[in-house]
C-alpha cells in the first residue's frame, strides 16, 4: 500500500466514520479525567473485557480517545476549583484559578481547550509525519540527560520563588525531601516513612495534589461567599460567549506559543518513564523564562495557561510512538494498549506500519480526529461548566474535601491515603496563609524523586563520578540551556530597566 | 521576610515559622532514617536536606534578629485571621478529620452524607436546612453509585452498604 497524501486522506474519512466510538468517549474521559484519583489508565483497565471483545481498531480508538479526553477532562477542575485531576495537570492552576477568581472562568476553560486541541492536532501531524525520527529521540535520552530535563522543571522552584526567596526556596526543598520518602531505588531501604508500610512505594501524588491545592483551598475559600471576587461575580453573571470567543481568539493569536509548548510535550512523552507532569512544568518554566512579562505568571496570565496545557497535550501523542514504533510503551495508558493489541495478534513495532498500515497510522489519524471533534463538542460547553464557580462556599467547600478525600482513595483503595490528603491539606493551609507557594512544594514532591532515580542510575553507571552529569555531548547541551534559561531572563530584566532609567534620565 | 500580619506596627511571624519548623524537624528524623544507609539512600539525605537546614538556619536567623529589634513578635494571627469565621474553620476541619475517623463504623455513603450535610449546616449557619441535606444526600447517593456499584471500589461497608448488597 502506498502512504501517500491520497491514503492520508482516506484515513481520516475512515476515522471520522467511528464518531460513533469516539463522541462517547470523549464525554467518558472528561468525566475520568476531572475526578481526582482516576486516569484514562484506570478507566481502560476497568472497561478491558470490553476492550477485548471489540474489533481491534474499534478498541483501540476507544483508547486513543478516552486518553485525549482525559487529558483536557482534568484540566477543567484544576482551572475552575484548584483541584488537578491528575500530575499532568498540576502546573494548570498556577495560571487558570487566578483568572477564575477574576471572573474569567469561561475564557480560561475556552483558552485551555484552545490550546490543548491545537497542541494535540499539531503534535499528531508532527507524529505523523516523522515517527522514525521521534522514536530515536528514546534512545538519546539517558539517565544523564534526563537528570537535566527534571532541572528545568525543577527550576521554576528558583522561579516561583522570586517574589520571596527564602520561602520558595524552603517550601521547594521541603517538598525534594517529602518527595524522597519511600524506600530507596538500589536497597530498598526504607527512609523517612515513620514505620508507615503505606510510604514505602513513595509518597502517593493524588493525596499530595488533591491536599495541596484543593483542600487547603477548601479551608481558605469560605472566608468569603463565593470563590469568586464581587467584580468577578458580576462579570460571570452578565458573561455571554463573547467570553468563549475570546478565548479561542486569543488563544489563536498565540499559536507561536502553543506550537513550541506542545512540541516539549511531544518530546518529553517520547521518553519512556518521562510523563505530563515534567512536560507541564518544563513547558511552563520554559514559557515563563522566554518571555517578555514574566512578573505576570501566576497571577491570571494567558501564556501560563496555555504552556502547562498544550505541553500535557501533546505528551499524549509522544508516548504512542515508542510503543508502536518500537514496541516499547511509554506510560501506563500505552502498556494496557500494548496488552490489547496483543492480545488481538497485532505485532507492534516496525512490522506494523509494514503489514498493517492502515492500523498503525489510523490510530494517530483517530487522534487528530479525536482533538477535532473535542474542539468541536467541548469548547461551546465552557460557558455552562464555569457557572460552577458561582456556587457558594457553603455548598463548594465540603463537596471539594468530600470528592477529593474519596479521590485519593480510589488508586490505591487504602485509607491511609485518605488521611495523608487530609495532611497535605493542613500543611497547604498553613503555607498559603503564612506566604508559602504550594505548588513550589508539589513540583519537589512530583519530581524529586524523578530526578532522584535518574541521578542514582547516572552515579552507578560511572562508579559515584558526578563529573558524569557532564559527559554527553546532548547532555552538555541541555546545560547550556538550563543555564541560559535562567541567566538571561533576570539579566534582560536588568538591562531592561537600565535602559528604561537611562531614557527616564535623558527625558528629565 | 514577608509578614503575614500587622501588629501594633509589629510583624507577626510565629505562623511563618511554622513550615521551616516541620522541614528542620522532618529533615533530621529523614537522616536520622538513613544514617547507615548505603550512599544510594543517603544521596538526597545530603545533596538537599543539608541545604534545607541550611535555609532554615537562615531564616530563624532573620526572625529571631526581627523580634530582638522589636519590629515582630511571635504572634500567630495571619495563620488565624479572620476571626469572624475562626470557630467554623476550626469546625469544619474537625468534621472533615471525623469524616475519616467515623467512615470505618458508618460506612462510605452514610458518612458522607453525615459529612456533607454537617459541613454545609456549619457553613451555612443553619440557613436553608432542607436544601443542606437535600444536596448531601443526592451527592451521596451519585458517590454510592459510582465508586461503590459502577467502579466495585473497596470503601468500608457500613449499614447502606450491607443493605443493597442484601438486597442485589
Amino acid at each position: 500500500m502506498e502512504i501517500n497524501a491520497a491514503f492520508f486522506v482516506d484515513l481520516f474519512l475512515h476515522s471520522l466514520s467511528l464518531w460513533w466510538v469516539i463522541v462517547p468517549s470523549i464525554f467518558l474521559g472528561l468525566i475520568v479525567g476531572a475526578i481526582p484519583g482516576f486516569s484514562a489508565a484506570n478507566t481502560i483497565i476497568v472497561l478491558l473485557p470490553f476492550t477485548l471483545i471489540m474489533e481491534v481498531e474499534v478498541g483501540l480508538v476507544f483508547m486513543v480517545a478516552l486518553y485525549c479526553a482525559s487529558r483536557m477532562g482534568a484540566g477543567i477542575p484544576a482551572i475552575l476549583v484548584n483541584i488537578p485531576g491528575t500530575a499532568g495537570a498540576a502546573a494548570t492552576p498556577l495560571d487558570g484559578y487566578p483568572m477564575v477568581k477574576k471572573g474569567q472562568g469561561q475564557r480560561a476553560l475556552a483558552i485551555s481547550f484552545t490550546a490543548s486541541t491545537i497542541g494535540g492536532l499539531l503534535t499528531t501531524a508532527v507524529a505523523l509525519a516523522s515517527m522514525p525520527i521521534l522514536a530515536r529521540v528514546g534512545f538519546y535520552m539517558h539517565s544523564v540527560e534526563m537528570v537535566v530535563v527534571m532541572l528545568f522543571g525543577i527550576s521554576l522552584i528558583a522561579t516561583i520563588a522570586a517574589k520571596d526567596t527564602l520561602k520558595g526556596l524552603i517550601a521547594g526543598f521541603l517538598g525534594l525531601m517529602i518527595g524522597s520518602i519511600g524506600t530507596d531505588h538500589v536497597y530498598a531501604t526504607p527512609r523517612g516513612t515513620f514505620g508507615i508500610l503505606e510510604l514505602y512505594d513513595g509518597i502517593p501524588l493524588i493525596p499530595a495534589l488533591v491536599g495541596l491545592f484543593a483542600i487547603s483551598e477548601a479551608f481558605l475559600v469560605i472566608e468569603g461567599e463565593s470563590i469568586l471576587s464581587r467584580h468577578g461575580r458580576e462579570r460571570l453573571k452578565t458573561g455571554s460567549w463573547l467570553q468563549t470567543i475570546d478565548g479561542i481568539k486569543i488563544t489563536l493569536k498565540k499559536w507561536w506559543h502553543v506550537a513550541w509548548t506542545s512540541l516539549i510535550g511531544l518530546v518529553i512523552g517520547v521518553t519512556p518513564g518521562a510523563g505530563a507532569a515534567i512536560a507541564a512544568f518544563v513547558a511552563y518554566q520554559q514559557s515563563r523564562a522566554l518571555s517578555k512579562t514574566p512578573e505576570l505568571y501566576g497571577t491570571g496570565h494567558v501564556e501560563g495557561l496555555i504552556a502547562p496545557e498544550s505541553a500535557n497535550n501533546g505528551v499524549t501523542a509522544g508516548t504512542l510512538i515508542p510503543l508502536l514504533v518500537l514496541g516499547i510503551p511509554g506510560g501506563a495508558t500505552a502498556a494496557i494498549m500494548l496488552v490489547v493489541m496483543q492480545y488481538q495478534g497485532v505485532n507492534v513495532g516496525p512490522r506494523l506500519f509494514a503489514e498493517q498500515p492502515l492500523l498503525g497510522y489510523g490510530i494517530f489519524m483517530a487522534m487528530f480526529v479525536t482533538y477535532l471533534l473535542m474542539a468541536l463538542t467541548i469548547l461551546p460547553m465552557s460557558r455552562y461548566m464555569s457557572r460552577v464557580t458561582l456556587v457558594s462556599t457553603t455548598y463548594m467547600s465540603p463537596l471539594i474535601i468530600g470528592f477529593t478525600l474519596i479521590g485519593s482513595f480510589v488508586p490505591r483503595e487504602y485509607m491511609f491515603d485518605m488521611y495523608l490528603a487530609f495532611a497535605f491539606g493542613i500543611l497547604g493551609y498553613i503555607a498559603r496563609k503564612t506566604g508559602y507557594h504550594v505548588a513550589a512544594i508539589l513540583i519537589g514532591v512530583i519530581l524529586g524523586p524523578l530526578m532522584e532515580g535518574y541521578m542514582l542510575v547516572a552515579l552507578q553507571k560511572s562508579d559515584g563520578d558526578f563529573l558524569t552529569l557532564f559527559s554527553s555531548p546532548l547532555g552538555n547541551v541541555l546545560w547550556l540551556a538550563l543555564a541560559l534559561s535562567l541567566v538571561l531572563p533576570p539579566f534582560m530584566k536588568h538591562r531592561q530597566r537600565r535602559r528604561k532609567g537611562v531614557f527616564a534620565e535623558g527625558e528629565g | 521576610m514577608a509578614s503575614t500580619q500587622e501588629s501594633g506596627g509589629k510583624r507577626q511571624i510565629g505562623g511563618e515559622l511554622i513550615i521551616p519548623a516541620l522541614a528542620l524537624g522532618f529533615t533530621l528524623y529523614y537522616i536520622s532514617t538513613v544514617i547507615n544507609s548505603p550512599w544510594s539512600a543517603q544521596l538526597n539525605a545530603f545533596l538537599v536536606g543539608s541545604v534545607l537546614i541550611l535555609l532554615v538556619l537562615v531564616f530563624f536567623g532573620l526572625a529571631l534578629r526581627e523580634v530582638l529589634l522589636g519590629r515582630a513578635t511571635l504572634g500567630v494571627s495571619g495563620l488565624l485571621a479572620p476571626y469572624d469565621i475562626l470557630a467554623r474553620r476550626l469546625g469544619f476541619m474537625a468534621i472533615s478529620l471525623g469524616y475519616l475517623v467515623v467512615i470505618h463504623w458508618l460506612g462510605f455513603t452514610l458518612t458522607t452524607f453525615v459529612f456533607l450535610a454537617a459541613s454545609m449546616l456549619l457553613l451555612g449557619g443553619g440557613r436553608r436546612p432542607v436544601l443542606c441535606v437535600s444536596a448531601a444526600a443526592v451527592m451521596a447517593t451519585v458517590a454510592f453509585g459510582v465508586f461503590v456499584l459502577l467502579f466495585e471500589k473497596r470503601f468500608p461497608k457500613g449499614p447502606i452498604e450491607q443493605l443493597v448488597q442484601a438486597l442485589t
